[in-house]
């Protein structure tokens, strides 16, 4: 071996052991910089350590030993099992497939690690006790699944999958497998490598999937709250199966370090975040690993901060919003009737679309939406109809597949680009010759839509010189309620008030009042409380008006939304929108 | 719970890719910590935008595309250019980390398990301390009764040893 080998395999050996210094780095480029030897060299070093760090956590096979060959079966089972587990959105019914869980291998005892040497030595228990303070009535289980019951104290338990927990009695944990557990009552810190991602611990009101992290889950009836100490986790609400089994919820979201997630019985869960300057600085001294050197004042820590969150933000939100209505209530009678803003209408009778043309030239032409048969309209029909009255504007379609059409109008219009764009951005651009008058456009990929959306179709003709001759567009409004039940806040006297994710969709219509009913156009004023204020002129008396407010830079708060239709009275609808945390949750009035 | 068929496959792929994703981070980002939390942003970001995916294609060499922007960008947010390698040695390392074929990807620990069984004892009694009880080289040292070079080095060379018998195996079955 040359002294240059040496000295680069000497780099490399400091590097994985992190002893390297800047100025090893840098050598170290230099030699592999134009040497392809030396980076697969280095290559295959840093992937057999990686592949090692990996392998932490699982016996080797003997060398000649018999064993070997269904030991590593047993091992691969492992591997597809964590493997699969690691599947992060939307995968659990992936993972749950695979391997029998009493495939799982648990830690062995033959190697004498400090771990193994704290198990009782008559242990078979494919959860091993790691440490213990204090601890009373401790029972682990025999097989899987099993149960983990602790009357007081705190024991550090492994599972086979490498998960860590510490558990904060009095406690009831049911150990589904090593990569699943379900907390039915008290307090437990998870330590999870990062093989184990996709590691599950499941409460009354949530899920927790692990993203590689530490976080924390304690029930105490009927509250149960997640915090998360280190990376992420994703938080979905506890859904029921089919056959009583649980399984996935609606999603809540993702929690980094410094944010959780209370969920209480009946209640929707809400998103905390240690985001004010004391609980920033409170955090510091819990975040990452310092959470599982302390778990105790982890969890006081948690407790404090998510009772803060709630009563002096949310509560304060809400009764501010509280006192408005009650304002809003005691105010002078205004010369016409204020009604919800969505509802069911008395008419379900289908009339024209909403149209209309920015050119003279194709004034002639129509752009039509309509439904496209029975192709996707399997959900029961419910009119989304602005007006109570009669629906004059909207035709209401209960499919997801549109097909748009139009003439050519435009005698020298050769070709057409139709172009689709909702709130968050483009969504479809194609291009037709004269040929072709219609186009089946499916507006959302599933039987019934994910969120609400409104998009503005545009169809540009052009003439042979590719000059345009001609332009139509028209609109399209997504809504939810058409497809499925509607939640209604249908007075000032109604508590219920209708929760919405993601971006709102708000129909309007002049015709609600006959105040307004004469009306050409509207206007709708969003005002966040103490920031900006936006007008939005509304070319129509009556649609649908989509408000994007996740990542468009409107932030949390309190939003007052006022309604008026120029040219005829000056009253206004007015609502409340209380955006409490990032996306979460918005609660609409 | 229904999962489109889709995205089962999807989340299969990367479900058994995922020791082959952190191998091949880490050796991008020189074995740093932050590894598993760049893994963490790769899973994220195949999974939410699993439609640029064509099934057609073979699944390892895209998702390691996508780790390799998320090291990039690590580096980017995090300001530590000086600590990545230059643009052209980092595209290279890229392209040389080990991979099995056919996106056969726990293949590579099935022959990491039969390599290990060709060390010697005190090889694979070196190797267990460091890596599966998680001593310390210092730790190991004491015991041994010699230096902490000295474990590190035989460690150094184990890899080595373990790489080529790893690579031999590999180009039998067509992988590189």
């Amino acid at each position: 071996m040359n002294d240059s080998l040496i000295v680069f395999d000497d780099l490399v050996r400091c590097v994985i052991e992190k002893e390297a210094v800047e100025e090893d780095f840098e050598l170290l480029d230099e030699m592999m910089s134009d040497d392809p030897g030396l980076q697969d060299r280095y290559c295959r070093q840093m992937y057999v350590h990686a592949l090692l760090t990996c392998q932490k956590g699982q016996a080797w096979p003997e060398a000649g030993d018999q064993r070997s060959e269904a030991g590593g079966r047993k091992f691969w089972d492992w591997w597809k099992v964590a493997a699969a587990a690691a599947v992060l959105l939307g995968g659990i019914a992936v993972w749950r497939s695979f391997s029998p869980i009493s495939d799982f291998r648990p830690l062995t005892s033959d190697l004498r690690s400090p771990i193994a040497d704290l198990r009782p030595p008559t242990s078979v228990s494919p959860v091993t006790l790691v440490n213990q303070s204090g601890v009373r009535g401790l029972d682990l289980p025999d097989a899987l699944p099993g149960t983990v019951r602790l009357s007081a104290g705190e024991a550090v338990v492994r599972l086979g999958s490498g998960v860590r927990l510490t558990v904060l009695g009095p406690a009831s944990l049911e150990v589904n497998n090593a990569m699943e557990v379900t907390l039915e009552k008290g307090r437990l810190l998870a330590d999870v490598p990062h093989w184990a991602t996709g590691f599950m611990v499941r409460t009354a009101a949530l899920e927790v999937y692990d993203l590689g992290t530490v976080f924390s889950v304690s029930v105490d009836w009927p509250v149960s709250d997640v915090f998360v100490f280190k990376g992420r986790v994703r938080v979905n609400e506890t859904g029921h199966g089919e056959i009583g089994n649980a399984a996935s919820g609606e999603v809540v979201g993702i929690c980094e370090a410094g944010e959780g997630v209370r969920a209480e019985a009946g209640e929707r869960p809400v998103k905390f975040a240690a985001d004010w300057p004391a609980a920033k600085k409170a955090f510091a001294s819990v975040r990452d690993n310092a959470a599982a050197e302390n778990p105790a004042a982890a969890f006081v820590f948690v407790e404090k901060i998510a009772d803060l969150w709630t009563d002096a933000y949310l509560s304060r939100e809400l009764s501010r919003v509280e006192s408005r209505r009650s304002a809003t209530a005691s105010a002078p009678k205004i010369p016409f009737r204020k009604t919800a803003w969505v509802r069911p209408a008395a008419s379900a009778q289908q009339e024209t679309s909403d149209m209309k043309t920015t050119s003279a030239a194709a004034m002639l032409a129509a752009v039509t939406m309509m439904g496209a048969g029975a192709a996707g309209a399997v959900s029961e029909p419910m009119t989304v109809n602005t007006s109570p009255v009669a629906n004059r504007y909207w035709e209401t379609v209960y499919t997801n597949e549109v097909t748009v059409s139009w003439r050519w109008a435009a005698t020298n219009a050769v070709s057409a680009e139709l172009s689709v764009s909702g709130m968050g951005g483009e969504v479809l651009v194609t291009n037709v010759t004269r040929a072709v008058s219609n186009v089946l456009w499916r507006a959302f990929a599933s039987v019934s839509p994910e969120a609400e959306d409104v998009y503005d179709l545009r169809l540009t003709f052009y003439n042979g010189s590719e000059a345009v001759v001609g332009v139509q567009t028209s609109r399209l409004a997504v809504v939810k309620s058409a497809f499925g039940k509607a939640s209604v806040d249908p007075g000032l006297n109604d508590k219920t008030w209708d929760t919405v994710k993601d971006n709102v969709v708000i129909p309007y219509d002049a015709g609600w009042a006959a105040a307004t009913d004469g009306a050409a156009g509207g206007r709708l004023v969003i005002a966040k409380s103490g920031g900006e204020t936006q007008t939005n002129t509304l070319a129509d008396a009556g649609g649908y008006f989509g408000w994007k407010i996740r990542k468009s830079g409107w932030g949390y708060g309190t939003f007052n939304l006022a309604l008026t239709f120029p040219g005829t009275v000056t009253n206004a609808w007015d609502a409340t929108l209380a955006r409490p945390m990032d996306g979460t949750m918005i609660r609409m009035q | 719970v229904n999962v489109k068929n889709e995205s089962s496959m999807l989340s299969r792929q990367l479900a058994s890719a995922q020791f082959d994703l952190y191998a091949f981070i880490s050796v991008l980002m020189r074995g740093r910590s932050e590894t598993s939390d760049v893994l963490q942003d790769t899973n994220l970001a195949i999974l939410s935008h699993e439609s640029a995916y064509d099934p057609a294609r073979p699944f390892l060499p895209w998702a390691r595309g996508v780790a390799r922007k998320r090291v990039l960008r690590y580096y980017q947010e995090k300001g530590r250019e000086r600590l990545v390698f230059n643009d052209s040695l980092f595209e290279s390392l890229a392209e040389k980390v080990p991979c099995a074929a056919d996106d056969h990807s726990h293949d590579e620990l099935e022959r990491l398990r039969k390599c290990m069984g060709h060390l010697v004892s005190k090889q694979r009694d070196m190797v267990t301390a460091r890596y599966l009880t998680g001593e310390a080289v210092k730790d190991i040292a004491v015991r041994e009764k010699c230096s902490e070079g000295a474990v590190s080095m035989l460690l150094y060379r184990v890899r080595q040893l373990l790489a080529d018998c790893m690579a031999k195996d590999r180009k039998l079955a067509g992988g590189v």
